[in-house]
């Protein structure tokens, strides 16, 4: 091997490791101690070219002749230089880096660049925002400033654009969608083992500001679960750290909370008692379960409805009740001395003349109501509003100024109809209310005017007041006469029970004709509200002289409104500022007997809340179910827990409270009326208080079921089972509706 | 410093920076913050502190100590910053941009280099001597001329056409040009082996000068091979160096962009 090492030659080339051009004899090992120029070119051909001067050697032949080998000796001639190692690199760097920048440049222009720049794929729930073809500008649908949407619009603004229904309190970006206020009260409310913030934090959880992107992550893929928030960022705020809700997770207080129910009903009772007598073994699904229907605690609902649930045993008794209808205005009876006293009086009827006698209804009661000669003498009603029973001092006026106002309120509205009618309710509860009804009262009024047949209040007037001329001028006096012939004659076949039917003709001869042409008719039987009015509606009873109302059943809408309108007006009492309300309800109507003021004894089990402006009319009526838009701070559902053998039996987590246990209970109840005690007192005026405990109580007391244990749901919610995570069972977004259920405000517990 | 202390010195931080980071990262994510905020800009810092080592290479009038141990930081440093990536992007790599970036962030290739950082020398040491890179096609040429005499006279000094004809169908290819692309990717002994043992074998037809001109060939075979293996061990790093190298600017324009786009896409820009 001859080849001389070149590190030892001092005639050698030197290595040049910053140099970007290598002599092309460098590989054959020989390579020249010059090396070449910094443009690449060989210096031999640079050191001729300016040694023979050739002057036809011009700038494009030197571009060529760069790198040309000449022909001649190996070391005379000049080389065809090479780039250095680190020159290539460079190189090639530069060209990639400018690869790279045009591929970015040129994938800007496509129209389909969001797919290269889009940091991931989005959730399923949000893929169509890109896969969508017929969007421009896709990406400014949630991103703000991508497309000059202006600063003031926050990626926030543009999520509350799709979201404002699911989560409508969420433009607040407060924790859990609350009011400042609404925040203080749980810090003050809850207890500290429940919420327990670092020091320092409970003052900044008002001042800190949330936005969706702090805990929904988007472009982590289609499978990606944007709900799907760690333990670990619940504890952010909720300081209290616990390993699992297996181990160290706050007891349950009374969980599941009743709250208001507003239908009433004796589980215990039932179960040992009603259900016992009738051979009936006491299954909750019979009454909770509907299948059918989805609701926001799975299948499982306070009330599957009257028909299903309650029907077979009740719907007997109440159709009884109502059969033969209300007596909701009858005429007050005086005796024969009192007629010569009023001109009102004059024509009284006689089945209502013999003594200061006749019931005074909460219907009368209220119509009359507006009389202002009526706030005198109505206070002296009793409850039963039984005129007989009126103190004997005042029972002839009292039973003379009715009956006078009785007079007016039936010319009035036989005269004006349904109009006068709903003026005189209109007048009656906005004296009673101190302001003007609101929106529900407007529709209660509403349901109590539509089907009101003014034409039996033409008859009151016209057969048995007698007063036909009087209520109409405008009529010739032929049809009066003619009309009133009619009556007087129908009443006279009533009476006698004479068969033939003679109403609807003014020709006798006619009557004859078609007599002799028609098959034989019916007999008039006496109207009997069982036999006519089996579907309900109006008639006169012409025994008691009274309009009676015959209900349809259970959920007449006609008195349903009025029972609703008597809650009402029992729940403002103290609260108007009016002192007409006294008229009406002059009494504390605390007792179940106040409730029949109306028939059908809704009131018994409908236990109506805060009457509110809904604008459902039954909206105070049916059990009350949480709207699936309205997220409580808890969530629970029914379906998933019903298949599972083990719980399957709702009594695992419902456990009906045992007598001899009560005391539990009691004692549970004494301690939250003890709390709830020392707050009203500060938010509340003492005038209402006992009121408001009152309530309180009535609700608590009502609870008939242990309140369940933690461990009954760690049987199996353990990391290994059915999981344990935070977000499983408690929600994040709340809003004030939402905090409202939670705490019960909405439906009246007020806790 | 020496090697040992300074590798662990190397280890220790990186370690700590490590914890440190997570550490930190943890309490962002309980104060509900931005996690990619934060790994994004430790792993541009890191990034930064990567190209420490191209600009220390350029700063050579400024005494801030020997490459060694910057190389030895800008490993240590890439270990870290590749965990800081993995942690911003998550796993599996979400987009074809970030697909890229990691692409681009020339991770594999920076651990592929620093493998072979450490393992070259060792198979290096190997061989009797050194060459270097530059050098081999010209010592390549040079044994193969010298195979060539040597055939050639072997045929001149009588001892018949046994090594000639051998040199002219065996030996003429493997001096004259150069290895595959799969013995550059991985060298092997195997061709050496199997020559010299075929020449083993040609003995029994050969003279006394002839067998002196056999051990000549297969000493040549030898250096012959002893410089393609060094030829392709070296040139294996030096075009992984290139590549990664190369693909550090694109990184750093892809960096640029990928920031613009996410501090325009969350509305800070």
């Amino acid at each position: 091997m001859t080849v001389q090492s070149p590190e030892n030659d001092v005639t050698a080339s030197r290595p040049r490791p910053n140099a970007a051009w290598v002599c092309g004899r460098a590989a054959l090992g020989h390579p020249c101690t010059q090396g070449p120029g910094i443009n690449g070119r060989c210096s031999l051909l640079k050191q001729r070219s300016r040694n023979q001067d050739q002057q036809e050697l011009t700038e494009d032949d030197s571009k060529e002749a760069k790198g040309q080998e000449c022909t001649g000796g190996i070391l005379s001639q000049p080389c065809q230089p090479t780039k250095s190692a680190w020159y290539s690199r460079r190189t090639l760097a530069l060209n990639l880096a400018l690869l790279c920048t045009g591929i970015l440049l040129i994938c800007m222009v496509f129209p389909e660049r969001e797919a290269l720049y889009v940091p991931g794929g989005l959730s399923q729930s949000h893929a169509q925002i890109l896969g969508n073809t017929l969007v421009a500008d896709r990406c400014s649908l949630c991103h703000p400033n991508t497309h000059d949407l202006g600063p003031e619009i926050s990626q926030d603004d543009l999520c509350m654009n799709c979201h404002s229904a699911h989560v409508p309190d969420a433009h607040r970006r407060s924790a859990h969608d609350l009011k400042i206020d609404e925040l203080k009260q749980i810090l003050d409310r809850v207890p500290s083992q429940l919420v327990s913030l670092s020091p320092g934090k409970s003052q900044q959880l008002w001042n800190q500001e949330t936005s969706c992107a702090q805990c929904h992550r988007e472009h982590h893929g289609k499978q990606h679960d944007l709900q799907a928030i760690t333990n670990q960022r619940c504890q952010s705020c909720h300081k209290q750290q616990f390993d699992s809700f297996e181990y160290g997770h706050p007891e349950f207080k009374n969980y599941p909370n009743a709250g208001h129910r507003s239908i009433a009903f004796d589980h215990r009772s039932h179960a040992e008692k009603y259900f016992t007598q009738k051979n009936q073994s006491f299954d909750c699904r019979q009454c909770h379960l509907d299948t059918a229907k989805n609701g926001v605690v799975g299948n499982v609902f306070r009330s599957v409805g009257f028909e299903k649930a309650c029907g077979s045993c009740h719907s007997i008794a109440i159709q009884s009740e109502l059969t033969n209808g209300w007596a909701f205005l009858q005429v007050p009876c005086l005796p024969e001395a009192d007629l010569t006293m009023s001109l009102e009086f004059s024509e009284w009827p006689r089945g209502a003349v013999f003594d200061y006698d006749g019931k005074v209804s909460f219907a009368l009661r209220l119509l009359l109501s507006t009389d202002p000669e009526m706030s005198t003498v109505l206070p002296k009603l009793p409850r039963s509003g039984d005129l007989s029973r009126v103190r004997q001092n005042d029972r002839p006026l009292v039973a003379r100024k009715i009956a006078q106002s009785f007079r007016r309120l039936v010319n009035e509205i036989a005269a004006g109809g349904q109009v006068a009618w709903r003026k005189r309710l209109e007048a009656a509860l906005e004296l009673s209310l101190g302001r003007d009804p609101n929106y529900h009262e407007q529709a209660l009024l509403q349901k109590l005017t539509i089907g009101l047949p003014p034409d039996l209040f033409r008859h009151m007037e016209q057969q048995w007041f007698r007063t036909v001329n009087r209520i109409t001028d405008s009529d010739s006096l032929q049809e009066t006469l003619s009309t009133r012939l009619r009556h007087v004659s129908a009443q006279l076949q009533q009476e006698s029970d004479e068969t033939e039917l003679i109403l609807g003709s003014d020709n006798d001869t006619s009557i004859l004709e078609s007599d002799a042409e028609e098959p034989k008719l019916q007999k008039l039987a006496r109207l009997q509200a069982s036999r006519h009015l089996p579907e309900g509606g109006w008639y006169l009873d012409e025994q008691l002289l009274a309009v009676r109302y015959v209900a349809q059943g259970h959920a007449d809408p006609f008195l349903a409104a009025w029972s609703e309108l008597l809650h009402i007006l029992e729940s403002h009492r103290g609260e108007g500022e009016g002192q007409h309300d006294s008229h009406v309800l002059p009494w504390r109507s605390t007792d179940a007997a106040d409730r029949a003021f109306v028939p059908g004894s809704c009131l018994e089990c409908h236990q109506l809340g805060k009457t509110s402006g809904a604008n459902d009319i039954w909206a105070n009526w049916r059990a009350k179910i949480r709207p699936a838009s309205v997220r409580q701070f808890t969530k629970f559902d029914h379906t998933p827990h019903l298949t599972v053998p083990a719980v399957n039996d709702c009594r695992y987590c419902h456990k009906l409270e045992s007598l001899p246990s009560q005391d539990g209970n009691q004692q549970v109840f004494k301690n939250l009326l003890a709390d709830e005690m020392a707050r009203s007192l500060e938010s509340q005026p003492l005038a209402n208080h006992m009121v408001h405990l009152e309530g309180y109580a009535e609700d608590y007391l009502s609870c008939e079921f242990v309140p369940m244990q933690r461990s009954q749901c760690v049987a199996c919610h353990r990391p290994d089972g059915a999981g344990s995570g935070c977000t499983q069972c408690h929600n994040y977004h709340v809003g004030s509706e939402g905090f409202q259920w939670s705490t019960g405000e909405l439906h009246g517990v007020g806790k | 410093m020496k090697g040992l202390q300074r590798r662990l010195f190397s280890v220790t931080s990186t370690v700590f920076c490590l914890a440190a980071t997570l550490a930190v990262l943890q309490e962002v994510r309980h104060q509900l913050g931005d996690e990619s905020t934060f790994t994004g800009w430790t792993l541009l810092a890191s990034t930064m502190g990567l190209y420490l080592l191209s600009a220390r290479k350029k700063w050579i009038r400024l005494k801030l100590g020997p490459v060694a141990g910057w190389l030895q930081m800008h490993m240590y440093m890439g270990v870290f910053a590749s965990l800081v990536f993995l942690t911003h992007i998550g796993w599996p790599i979400r987009g074809k941009f970030e697909l890229a970036l990691a692409f681009a962030f020339v991770a594999f290739t920076g651990v592929v280099l620093g493998v072979l950082n450490r393992t070259t020398p060792r198979r290096l040491a190997a061989i009797p001597r050194d060459y270097s890179v530059d050098q081999i096609p010209a010592l390549q040429l040079g044994v193969a001329s010298d195979a060539h005499d040597v055939a050639m006279q072997s045929s001149v000094l009588g001892e018949g056409a046994t090594l000639s004809e051998y040199y002219q169908r065996r030996l003429l290819p493997y001096f004259q040009s150069q290895r595959s692309l799969l013995y550059t990717l991985a060298p092997t002994g195997f061709r050496r082996r199997a020559l010299l043992r075929e020449l083993g074998d040609l003995d029994r037809y050969l003279g006394e000068r002839g067998l002196q001109s056999r051990a000549n060939l297969a000493a040549m075979i030898k250096v012959k091979d002893d410089l393609d293996f060094h030829h392709a061990i070296q040139t294996r790093l030096k075009i992984l160096f290139a590549a990664h190298f190369a693909l550090t600017w694109s990184l750093a324009i892809l960096i640029a962009v990928h920031v613009v786009l996410v501090y325009r896409f969350q509305g800070a820009m």
